[in-house]
């Protein structure tokens, strides 16, 4: 483990230092190559120029040849800030044109900076430029120029040995004229397209990039606030982004004076924002790390100042008075950030927080190569390359959102997976104690049934077998009586087992069979059994296993009686339906006896503590002659 | 005179039952078994009886197995014997082509008009009987396409069945439609072989369903 876990910030360490070194190298290179920016044979780099200033207004024409002594030789870059800080107006450049100037197939000038805006006049003439040089002057500065020569160089009055390059500019944002390139269109269109494509259509790309990862991460922190540092992020984002605009666009819809303002004093705000955004980053994933106290206000109250300096300039160059001092305090914020994003991949070396440190050094290195390009009033055409040191940066930033969320998504599907499982291990488990308990329902329900039947067999079967047994014993008993008692066995096990029958429990099916159980016996005793069914019958209940057998004994013991005791010639069963329920009758025309007696004789009770289980009345009514028992079910579906 | 065969493996009902049926005029008892290999055996050696008798629980088998080769012989009548004239049993016997039942402990009387029902017609058939009959022949149609299952009894057999499921007797339920108590017989007779011979045509419909989902030819 000791081995394993070793000492991973060593390779984060050499990481940055690497990274580092290469970003040095690479800056370092291209502060040399812009001089060698044409490596070709074939082109001429002019860095010394004949000077004329030509006062705020457009002139008209350059200065006539004859005019050229009044003017100075001045070595380029010729950087207004540093050789005429209070000028404000046009100043032409007087390029010579070397010897093989007039060989070339297609001769160009290339202006790889000149600023605010330049035109390029041959022969007394405007023959090329961007935009306008008249107020307001469009925002050319940071556009690199490609304009056609006349092949031959002839004038209108022969060969032309120089020409004009008229530059607008005005104090205090780095205007003037960088060294120049004469040399063949194929040899120069190259270094034009590389720069131009660096300077402008990249940047514009950056910017939208910017933008785009200000949008995504301010959407992803305004629905979870959960880390703040990302707000900060993306708000410092936005503000790179539009910062940015400075390079690209060339005719601002507000007064240049603020918009170079806004955007000068967009950078101290993208510089505090980032600030704070490192400050929380490092505390998120640091633990422990408070980091230093007041620190956020600090840092916006710089931001503000910025703005308030800036906004409060009446020009350029009051306002690049105070560049160099705000831009100082915001290399050093800067510097404070970088450290804490390297320190914490440092302390916490995993991949993605290696990654932001290692853009964090790439920007930290860019940003001071800015400045120092910002505040040297000597140099005049150095690429800004901090946009797309932005990129790695908010990219590794981003990244670490997005992973993030990556791991929030993981989680919460491998959270939504256990639940799923945990819900379906207790759908099991309940469906298993449904199961059991159905089970055990049904158990009791078969010893329910099996006791209800052990019962029924006890009192009726056992008590008519016992008197069988008893019958034969005796030896005075009559084989007639014995038989009797033999047929009673016989009809009740009959009535048990068409209890038990499921599709046959309503009170027509039971007592249909009943009566043809029942028929034969009363026929040999040479009485007739009736039965008598309502044409028109209502919906019929539907009796369980326990109340069918109540109903059949109740109108079997009814019958028996009838048989045995009544002295009946005619007895009748009946089936019909009222709306208080099913209302089954047994009528004889027998000898009758008080329905008060009823309850007292020991079939009787039984026959009522039956009609009680299937909540039905029972009652006796005695007739003229005979007696007739009613014994009303509730519960038949009735229509109305 | 006719020939009864009779399976029973309780000698003393077979006993009784010998006795009773021998002394009736017009019977003659032709065998007297207790198990199905016996009873199978005398009927492939030759032996012809003109009416079956038959238990259902025998030792070696089910008595539906006798019935089922006694009603392949034409002019035979089969009666399963039958304690309770319990019906899943007695349906299954109808099933295999049994013409009634006969009660165990009837008396001598209910026997005689068992035996003489099973000339001019069925016997009694129980109401529990009757009303499975009518929820046989009330399927759904498109459950069974089997011919004949829709149309399977006449009104005038419904009404027969109806009344039967009900609990009245035959006369009563002759009364009812006014017809003669032998009239009722013949429909009861009637809708005994329809019966038996329908569980028959489905048996025949479904074996020949499977074969031909199996690809291989019906029988006809």
């Amino acid at each position: 483990m000791a081995l394993a876990a070793g000492n991973p910030r060593q390779p984060a360490a050499v990481a940055l230092g690497l990274c580092l070194l290469a970003v040095l190298a690479a800056v370092l290179w291209s502060r040399l190559s812009h001089r060698t920016e044409v490596a070709a044979p074939g082109a001429v780099r002019v860095a010394d120029a004949m000077v004329a200033e030509a006062g705020p207004d457009y002139p008209a024409a350059p200065p006539a040849t004859t005019t050229t002594p009044a003017g100075r030789q001045v070595a380029l870059p010729d950087n207004w800030d540093g050789t005429r800080p209070d000028f404000t107006g046009h100043v032409w450049y007087r390029i010579d044109l070397p010897e093989p100037a007039s060989r070339w197939a297609r001769p160009v000038i290339y202006l790889p900076a000149a600023g605010m805006n330049a035109e390029v006049w041959f022969d007394g003439r405007r023959i090329g430029g961007a935009g306008r040089m008249w107020p307001r002057v469009t925002r050319h500065f940071y556009t690199p120029q490609l304009v056609d020569l006349p092949p031959g160089l002839d004038g209108r009055s022969g060969r032309v040995d120089s020409l004009w390059v008229l530059v607008s500019g005005h104090p205090g944002y780095r205007c003037g004229l960088a060294p120049v390139w004469l040399g063949e269109h194929e040899v120069l269109y190259g270094a034009w397209r590389w720069r131009a494509f660096w300077q402008n259509d990249g940047t514009g790309v950056t910017i939208v990039i910017n933008l785009a990862i200000a949008v995504l991460v301010t959407l992803l922190w305004w629905r979870d606030r959960s880390h703040a540092a990302y707000g900060w992020f993306g708000a410092a984002a936005a503000v790179w982004g539009l910062r940015n605009l400075n390079y690209v666009v060339v005719e601002p819809p507000i007064p240049d004076l603020l918009f170079a303002e806004l955007c000068v004093s967009g950078a101290a705000w993208f510089t505090a924002l980032f600030a704070i955004f490192s400050l929380r980053f490092a505390q998120a994933h640091h633990a422990g790390y408070r980091g230093p106290r007041g620190f956020v206000p600090a840092a916006l109250g710089y931001a503000l100042m910025s703005t308030v300096f800036f906004l409060s300039a009446d020009s350029y160059a009051r306002a690049n008075a105070g560049f160099a001092a705000l831009a100082a305090v915001g290399v050093g914020l800067t510097l404070f950030s970088m450290w804490r994003l390297v320190r914490l991949a440092l302390v916490n070396p995993r991949a993605d927080l290696v990654a932001v440190a290692a853009g964090a050094v790439v920007y930290l290195v860019l940003l001071i190569n800015d400045y120092a390009i910002g505040v040297d009033h000597a140099s005049l055409g150095e690429v800004f390359i901090r946009q797309y040191a932005s990129l790695p940066l908010f990219g590794a930033i981003t990244a670490t959102l997005v992973q993030r969320y990556l791991a929030a998504l993981r989680a919460s599907r491998e959270l939504a997976e256990s639940l799923r499982s945990q819900v379906e291990a207790q759908r099991q488990q309940l469906a298993n104690s449904f199961e059991r308990l159905r089970d055990a329902e049904r158990e009791q329900a078969r010893a329910q049934e099996r006791g209800r039947l052990m019962g029924d067999l006890h009192d009726g079967l056992g008590l008519h077998l016992a008197t069988a047994l008893r019958l034969a014993r005796a030896e005075q008993a009559s084989r007639e009586q014995l038989m009797l008692a033999l047929q009673d066995c016989m009809d009740d096990l009959r009535v048990a087992v068409d209890s038990l029958d499921e599709q046959e429990r309503d009170p027509l099916a039971l007592l249909g069979s009943l009566r043809f159980r029942m028929a034969p016996r009363f026929e040999s005793a040479g009485l007739r059994l009736g039965w008598q069914v309502a044409p028109e019958l209502a919906d019929l209940p539907v009796l369980d296993a326990s109340g069918a057998l109540d109903l059949l004994r109740i109108v079997q013991e009814a019958l028996g009686n009838v048989l045995k005791h009544s002295g009946a010639t005619v007895v009748g069963m009946s089936l019909a339906t009222s709306p208080e329920g099913t209302l089954v009758a047994v009528t004889d025309n027998g000898r009758g006896f008080d329905p008060a007696l009823a309850a007292s004789g020991r079939g009787m009770g039984t026959m009522q503590t039956r009609a009680l289980r299937l909540g039905a009345r029972l009652r006796w009514t005695r007739l003229e002659q005979g007696m007739t028992m009613e014994l009303l079910l509730p519960g038949h579906a009735t229509s109305g | 005179m006719d020939d009864v065969l009779l399976v029973e493996d309780d000698v003393a009902t077979r006993e009784w039952l010998a006795g009773l049926l021998s002394g009736d005029a017009g019977l003659r008892i032709a065998k007297a078994c207790g198990t199905v290999a016996e009873a199978l055996d005398w009927l492939q050696s030759g032996g012809a009886a003109d009416i079956v008798l038959t238990d259902l629980g025998l030792p070696d088998g089910s008595g539906l197995d006798v019935i089922r080769a006694a009603a392949r012989r034409p002019g035979c009548d089969t009666l399963v014997l039958s304690i309770f004239g319990d019906e899943s049993n007695v349906l299954a016997a109808i099933d295999a082509g049994a013409s009634g039942y006969l009660l165990k402990d009837g008396s001598l009387d209910s026997i005689r008009e068992h035996l003489s029902c099973l000339k001019n017609g069925g016997s009694p058939l129980s109401p529990r009987i009757a009303r499975t009959l009518i929820r046989r022949t009330r399927r759904p149609e498109a459950q069974v396409p089997s011919p004949g299952v829709g149309a399977l009894l006449t009104d005038r057999e419904h009404d027969v069945l109806s009344g039967i499921g009900k609990g009245f007797s035959y006369a009563e339920v002759a009364a009812a439609l006014d017809v003669s108590t032998n009239t009722v017989r013949t429909h009861v007779r009637r809708i005994y072989d329809k019966l038996s011979v329908n569980s028959r045509t489905e048996a025949l419909y479904e074996y020949n369903r499977r074969m031909v989902e199996q690809g291989r030819p019906p029988i006809r």
